[in-house]
């Protein structure tokens, strides 16, 4: 929220926030990193308690049953505060239920980009069943009198049933990109156009493809056609960021030329850019090529015991965590620049005469965004407040890319 | 070749129901492979 409403993006309106307690609040980052500070703050202080705990009653021989009402005390805590004030929160769930009912709901921007962030969410999903499942368990413990039964069973269950790995983590990993999917078909029906709509479904079901493949059929993991598709899969959905959902690259044909041919279109770099110098946008293509790879890994799904020492079962296992939170940094920064190029077409749209002079926000403020991406993290640093106005007059010749190159030709 | 995938990107003429057939037998295409490559 910082980052967009520094460089002018107008982030409330684009994803239609106005009758949210965001929307409506003047610092609305301040009510979002106060929620995240408390809630990192107390599921740490639960986190290091429970721990303390274990050892405690392990070390003197005491009943374990205090440690394990922690977790079930933390998740209701997060329950209820999910739900609480149900006024405030209603708005939220309202725009998630839009999201997975999918195709049932007219499909905005917002739609779009929730869908596109709960796609990365799928190694958090996960856990977080798990999470429900132990909560369950430890309710039905608290009544037989038995909370150690707790444990024993969860883990049991978790590494062992089949329900889980052929239904739950096969839905949870799938069901994100098949509802992008819906979304993308319901527009190309709405808007009579099968460009950009029915490709961006083609990329959300080549990833359906390739990981209900790995998924089903776990033998198909060391075949080379598999490796293939699951690179050229990856390939499409990195395109498909720098050329359509950034619109960073452009294709572009010659205006005057009346039979242009496949040879006369070029590939040019977005002239209008909101959040910083061009080094920055090329630092965030690369570094996105790397995590788009990473992301890709994640989806897999988790390791064999019983197959022993595997590349794919060390890569899953002890990079899987680290890509898994590299995926949300990514996303975030996705965000950026998915707003960015949203901000850049609305206006357009709104003033198409002119060429999208950008000085009409006047003093933009530009955000340098330097990106360092490790497989220890990221981080954001952000420069401001320079102030530096956007060149005047630079023309472009295409805005949204391929759409607009069918446009035209 | 460009002018003719132009017009293939847009069905604005097409009856609305014709391209609801044609997103429903998409997503079944999806479906029909994703069950083949499980079985």
């Amino acid at each position: 929220m910082v980052v967009w409403r520094r460089a002018g993006i107008d982030f409330v309106h684009l994803l239609q926030l106005q009758h949210t307690s965001v929307g409506q609040s003047k610092s609305p980052a301040t009510i979002a990193i106060q929620s995240a500070t408390r809630n990192s703050l107390i599921f740490l202080v639960v986190f290091i308690i429970f721990n303390k705990s274990i050892h405690f009653a392990l070390r003197h021989g005491y009943s374990m049953t205090f440690a394990h009402s922690l977790p079930v005390l933390l998740t209701i805590y997060f329950l209820w505060s999910a739900f609480h004030p149900w006024k405030s929160r209603k708005v939220w769930w309202e725009m998630l239920a839009r999201v997975l009912m999918a195709p049932a709901c007219p499909v905005i921007f917002r739609d779009g980009f929730i869908g596109d962030i709960l796609t990365s969410l799928v190694r958090v999903l996960i856990p977080f069943a798990f999470s429900l499942l132990y909560l369950l368990l430890s309710v039905y413990a608290w009544v037989v009198n038995d909370l150690s039964w707790t444990v024993s069973m969860s883990d049991k269950w978790w590494t062992t049933n089949p329900i889980l790995h052929f239904v739950l983590i096969p839905f949870l990993t799938i069901y994100p990109l098949w509802i992008r999917l819906l979304q993308c078909l319901r527009r190309s029906v709405e808007s009579g156009h099968r460009w950009p709509h029915l490709a961006n479904a083609s990329k959300y079901a080549s990833a359906i493809i390739v990981i209900s493949l790995a998924t089903f059929r776990p033998e198909y993991r060391g075949n080379w056609l598999w490796v293939l598709a699951l690179v050229g899969a990856t390939l499409f959905q990195y395109s498909w960021d720098l050329t359509q959902d950034w619109g960073m690259l452009c294709f572009s044909v010659p205006e005057t030329k009346e039979n242009c041919s496949f040879a006369d279109v070029s590939l040019s770099f977005r002239a209008k850019r909101l959040l910083g110098p061009s080094w920055v946008y090329v630092s965030v293509m690369i570094t996105n090529l790397a995590l788009r790879f990473a992301w890709t890994l994640t989806l897999l799904p988790p390791p064999n015991e019983e197959d022993g020492l595997t590349v794919y079962n060390l890569v899953t296992k002890h990079v899987g965590p680290i890509l898994a939170a590299a995926e949300i940094v990514r996303r975030m920064v996705w965000g950026f620049f998915r707003l960015e190029f949203e901000q850049i077409e609305f206006l357009q749209r709104a003033n198409p005469a002119k060429d999208m002079d950008l000085l009409d926000i006047e003093m933009v403020s530009t955000v340098s965004i330097s990106l360092v991406a490790g497989l220890t993290g990221a981080f954001v640093r952000l420069q401001w407040p320079s102030i530096v106005p956007l060149p005047r007059g630079e023309q472009q010749t295409t805005w949204t890319g391929w759409a607009c190159f069918f446009h035209r030709a | 070749m460009i002018a003719a995938m132009n017009s293939w990107t847009c069905i604005e003429s097409w009856p609305s129901k014709l391209r609801l057939v044609e997103s429903i037998m998409f997503a079944f295409a999806v479906m029909a492979i994703v069950y083949v490559g499980a079985q």
